[in-house]
């Protein structure tokens, strides 16, 4: 084996065919945000007056807009698309290259697969490589489907290439920096947060430098060279080169490390626990704390800085949308913009803490799948007890983590001077439970009836985004909309509430409940 | 602790149709009547269209270890989580300790301790940890007991779950089962990733919970295993139990295999009661006889004049492969 590579074709196409239709969803799904933005914006709001009160919308829509970057050029229906998705684009695309670039590094390692490939003629860093060239491809397929499906849409090309290229930048920096992740931790998860941790980072690093006065952060952010790539308005190529050097950069520092450290390791050393568990170690409530604490404690500051980060520039957004002639003539004057704003802030943490919630429920399901289920239900702990720990984190956690978002949106604001009352964002964000329970429910009880099926949570949760953040643009019918738990909620702080729809969304949602405990308890345990 | 069903007495009976048992000793040597710690009758279980039990019956009588064999996919591990109440029965009447494993699950629970083919660890839990976990949901055990196994077993407690090989998420497991105090160990397949050091551990550790009156189920497809620990066995096939008792019996029901060198080859060998595949060159013979012909064909084989003579008792592997081999499906 004098080749370091020896075997890299062959494992790439190993891994793109295992990945297959994982890829083409990941490539489909993001390409579909700016596509369908340009389209609906070429053909819904094709006048002049249009795309001015469409304007309005946005700004009462902010957690999309303000923090994704100085608006520009928005009467281009190319500079609209670019301010309002890029943003989003590079972390779907930034998530996808971690996933890909771990999974097939990191977790084979892990779970012995690569051993076996390893024994045979396969070279030193073949594993690596392979693993950053199909999270490359998926990038360029992602680049080209974008710029493709926009230029069809009808937007200029040069724009749509700066588009599609700044997006495939994006995932090819984030590929680079889990390939070094996946030198430093030991398992597939360690190197997962890791890689998210700087996605985060990135992303807060970007909105802080564009809401602050301090500009010039947002050019320490990988996600802010791909908003300053500026595509369909100023298209600046040479931003693109700070994304080629930086993914050069750190496939170097991971190509270095590897040569460095034993096969199976990390440079972390796998930590090691308490040989005796402690006393709060114990049935099923304190085992479901373990299992879940970590996670929520990581959602809940998330929320809490994402609120916070919002929440100060609440006093800005609501200036400008009232002192505009636009907020006046579409809005009235009586208005109070601050929790206009908060209200729409404070929809979206529902919908990201309904995302908490599904996932400590597929918790469940993966304890189940994975086999540690059974060696539980083998002691005297009823199935009753051990779903309820996981809906008890599932349904609190998600409560918890709404309302440490929104309090943290409101006391920036208040503290920013913001006319709004931390009490009304409170129970603003209380009023979302009833419709994250909802959601929750449904999925519990696909757990519990066709627990197969557990995973359509996800598709749930992705309905209700789109119909909550699309739904208005595509101009869906009442009843489409009415499908969203969502949008039968008062519109807090600031709008009136109606207790009987929060009423009926608890009850529904109680009923479910009950249904997915019945049917957990008769139905057969898988593995 | 748990008042425990006392296995130590035996009865050795001799009217009944159910076959002889081995006398055990370690008890008061009081007689008293031999009741069943599972007891499974018409056990039916088929997912989709696949049947994975086809009524199966299987007795394990208290304070034996009794051997549950069979190649993979034949339907062990599906009767063993009826057992649990994790699976739902088609149909058919299974007793465990007494109860029920559907309905009284919780409390039957009390009572026995399980260990998986298959052992799955929480990522984030070392082993020590879960061993607690699980020791407290079975309503305690005795730390000092663990720290015996944990020695015995040579098992580092502190590592976490996603860093134990097979070997050793087994051995938490094992660990996790043996300290508790039940009455009723239900093992599946405990010992594939096991070294044979450990083996030898495990196989100490079963002795020990059997002299303490403990009834063990143990799956295995590791014959030597089985022969060395288990009282009664039960060979399954394609979800029926094909074979059961005790080793004695099973031996009784297949062949014992003679190498012999005569002064004078009979020539109608073939012909002989019970003597299968008959293999001869110059002076020497080959063959296998049926246990019962045993007796008969040695009587023919002194007249003959034996000048060296070789026999093989039937392993369970023979037993094994021949119920897997003989029959058509």
């Amino acid at each position: 084996m004098t080749d370091p590579l020896t075997g890299f074709w062959i494992l790439v196409r190993h891994a793109l065919r295992l990945d297959r239709v994982r890829l083409v969803v990941w490539v489909l799904g993001i390409a579909f945000v700016p596509v369908v933005t340009y389209a609906t914006y070429q053909s819904l709001y094709p006048t002049l007056a249009d795309r001015i009160s469409l304007g309005v919308t946005l700004q009462s829509n902010p957690s999309f807009s303000l923090l994704l970057g100085p608006a520009r050029n928005l009467g281009d229906p190319g500079g609209y698309t670019a301010w309002r998705t890029i943003g989003i684009c590079a972390i779907f695309v930034g998530v996808m290259s971690i996933l890909t670039v771990v999974r097939h590094t990191r977790t084979d390692e892990e779970t012995g697969r690569t051993e076996l490939l390893a024994a045979g003629c396969v070279g030193r860093f073949a594993f690596l490589a392979a693993g950053i060239a199909t999270a490359l491809i998926a990038c360029i397929a992602t680049g080209l489907a974008v710029t493709l499906g926009l230029v069809a849409s009808g937007a200029h090309p040069v724009g749509a290439m700066a588009y599609g290229l700044a997006v495939m930048l994006a995932g090819a920096v984030f590929a680079a920096v889990a390939a070094v992740a996946v030198q430093i931790g030991s398992f597939g998860r360690t190197a997962i947060s890791m890689s998210v941790g700087v996605l985060a980072v990135a992303y807060l690093v970007r909105a802080w430098g564009d809401a602050s006065d301090y500009h010039w952060i947002t050019w320490l952010s990988p996600l802010g060279w791909t908003e300053k790539v500026s595509a369909f308005t100023d298209n600046r190529w040479w931003t693109l080169g700070l994304s080629v050097v930086a993914t050069l950069a750190l496939i170097g520092v991971a190509v270095a490390l590897v040569a460095r450290r034993d096969f199976g390791r990390g440079l972390i050393a796998a930590h090691h626990g308490p040989a005796n568990a402690r006393p709060s170690l114990s049935g099923a409530y304190g085992l479901a704390w373990r299992l879940h604490r970590g996670r929520l404690a990581g959602w809940a500051i998330g929320l809490a800085v994402y609120g916070a980060l919002v929440g100060s520039v609440a006093q800005s957004v609501a200036s400008l949308i009232a002192h505009s002639n636009l907020g006046q003539r579409f809005l009235g004057s009586g208005h109070n913009f601050v929790d206009l704003y908060l209200a729409e802030i404070i929809n979206l943490m529902g919908i990201v803490a309904t995302v908490y919630g599904v996932q400590a429920l597929l918790t469940a399901r993966a304890e189940e799948t994975e086999g540690r289920v059974e060696l539980l239900l083998s002691t005297p702990l009823t199935r009753w007890r051990w779903f309820a720990s996981h809906l008890l984190f599932a349904l609190g956690g998600s409560a918890i983590v709404v309302v440490v978002g929104g309090v943290g949106a409101g006391m920036t604001a208040n503290l920013d001077g913001a006319p709004t009352s931390i009490s009304a964002v409170f129970w603003g964000s209380v009023a979302q439970i009833p419709a994250i329970w909802l959601i929750l429910a449904v999925t519990a009880t696909l757990f519990g009836v066709v627990p197969r099926l557990s995973v359509v949570g996800w598709s749930v949760i992705a309905a209700t985004f789109v119909i909550s953040f699309f739904g208005p643009l595509l101009k869906l019918p009442r009843l489409a909309l009415d499908l969203s738990a969502f949008t039968h909620l008062p519109h807090l702080p600031g709008g009136s509430v109606d207790a009987t729809p929060l009423v009926v969304l608890g009850v529904l949602a109680t009923a479910l409940l009950v249904i997915a405990m019945l049917g957990f308890r008769r139905r057969s345990i898988t593995s | 602790m748990l008042p425990r069903r006392s296995a130590a007495t035996r009865i050795e009976r001799t009217s009944d149709a159910r076959p002889y048992r081995r006398t055990h000793t370690q008890g008061l040597g009081r007689e008293a009547p031999l009741d069943s710690a599972i007891t499974i009758r018409g056990l039916r279980k088929a997912f989709g269209k696949t049947v994975a039990l086809d009524a199966l019956d299987l007795e394990v009588a208290t304070g034996d270890v009794h051997g549950f064999v069979g190649p993979n996919g034949s339907g062990k591990s599906t009767t063993i989580r009826v057992l649990l109440g994790l699976l739902h029965a088609d149909a058919g009447e299974v007793v465990l300790l007494g109860g029920d494993p559907w309905h009284d699950t919780v409390a039957l629970h009390r009572r026995l301790a399980y260990v998986p083919g298959e052992v799955s660890l929480w990522p984030q839990l070392s082993g020590g940890e879960a061993i607690d976990l699980l020791g407290r949901l079975r309503g305690g055990f005795d730390p000092a007991r663990k720290q015996e196994l944990l020695a015995r077993f040579e098992l580092d407690p502190t590592k976490t779950g996603r860093s134990y090989s097979k070997g050793n998420r087994q051995k938490v497991a094992l660990v996790a089962a043996l300290a508790s105090d039940v009455e009723l160990l239900i093992l599946d397949e405990p010992t594939s990733g096991l070294d044979p050091l450990m083996e030898s551990v495990f196989q100490q550790c079963i002795e020990e919970a059997k002299a303490a009156g403990r009834t063990v189920l143990l799956s295995s497809h590791i014959l030597s295993e089985v022969e060395a620990l288990c009282d009664r066995v039960s060979i399954l096939r394609q979800g029926r139990v094909v074979q059961r008792g005790t080793l004695d019996e099973l031996r009784r029901v297949t062949r014992t295999n003679v190498v012999a060198t005569l002064d004078r080859m009979p020539a109608d060998i073939e012909g002989w009661p019970g003597v299968h595949a008959p293999l001869i060159h110059a002076n020497r013979v080959r063959c296998d006889v049926e246990t019962p012909a045993l007796t008969e064909f040695m009587g023919r084989l002194t007249a003959c004049g034996i000048i060296s003579l070789v026999t093989q008792p039937p392993t369970l592997e023979d037993l094994f492969l021949r119920e897997y081999s003989d029959e058509p499906s």
